[in-house]
């Protein structure tokens, strides 16, 4: 059996990501980490908070195209998904598919050190899972 | 403060359902299932890491979770924190004016808990929540 190892991280969606890093810091008490700093380019910007051994990734789309755009106009602001850190993605495809899960193809993930595989939200229940495998 | 992921809430219409994926398929164990009456659920526990993964079922029609399922659908409810103190925190969420869905912490699958509103955190709903092992009480 495939292992799920941990929660990677968890996306959430913003318009506003300068208010929502204000409001997470106020209220919440969790910070931007900003060696973390996210990859440029791909039709959004990001920000990155540390909690344990996961992080919070906040998301504001900055054109009117791509996922986190379509998820912010359908749904609103909010959770997006959450990325389950997998030793081996090839292997956790495998798995999955033979039971009956429907999952995208392993994929360079825009981070450089990751590859990610993305299961289908029938299978899921509904949830955004990305399987991620860091090297 | 904040210690980290305690659990990622997640509605769905039918429980043992939604655990054949979850426990059966991802193979993830599950620490703790119970009905919980004033929120109108019934939801399991299932470790991942030093986290889990809640799934949350409503045990009837007029409760929050079966109104967002007809809203939203099944999917990412909310994210719930690990403290220490949670009591302790709610003083200091309400002394700064943060919105609140529960002024008092209140027993919950997790321990002692409560919501914040989601306004508090642009459209995330958010829950703290002490584990009974270490939960200190009330002052």
């Amino acid at each position: 059996m495939a292992q799920f190892k941990k929660i990677d991280h968890v996306i959430i969606a913003t318009t506003e990501l300068a208010d929502a890093l204000r409001l997470w810091e106020r209220n919440v008490g969790l910070k931007e980490d900003t060696e973390l700093n996210h990859p440029l380019g791909a039709g959004f910007k990001a920000a990155r908070l540390p909690i344990g051994e996961s992080f919070l990734e906040l998301v504001q789309p900055v054109e009117e195209s791509g996922r986190f755009y379509e998820q912010v106009k359908e749904r609103g602001e909010g959770l997006f998904s959450i990325s389950l850190q997998v030793d081996d993605l090839d292997e956790a495809v495998r798995y999955l598919r033979e039971h009956g899960a429907t999952i995208s193809d392993p994929e360079p993930s825009i981070w450089p050190d990751a590859r990610v595989a993305r299961i289908n939200q029938g299978s899921t229940h509904g949830v955004s899972i990305q399987l991620i495998e860091r090297s | 403060m904040i210690d980290k992921i305690h659990h990622i809430g997640i509605a769905v219409h039918d429980l043992d359902e939604s655990l054949k994926f979850y426990r059966d398929i991802l193979g993830l164990h599950v620490h703790a299932l119970d009905t919980v009456e004033d929120q109108g659920v019934r939801a399991a526990l299932l470790t991942i890491g030093q986290s889990e993964i809640e799934l949350l079922e409503p045990t009837r029609p007029d409760a929050n979770m079966a109104k967002f399922l007809e809203r939203k659908g099944e999917g990412l409810h909310h994210i719930c924190f690990q403290t220490a103190d949670v009591d302790g925190e709610l003083e200091v969420l309400k002394a700064k004016g943060v919105e609140l869905v529960d002024q008092k912490s209140r027993g919950g699958l997790a321990g002692m808990i409560c919501f914040l509103h989601p306004k508090a955190s642009r459209g995330v709903l958010v829950e703290l929540a002490t584990p009974m092992d270490i939960y200190k009480g009330a002052k």
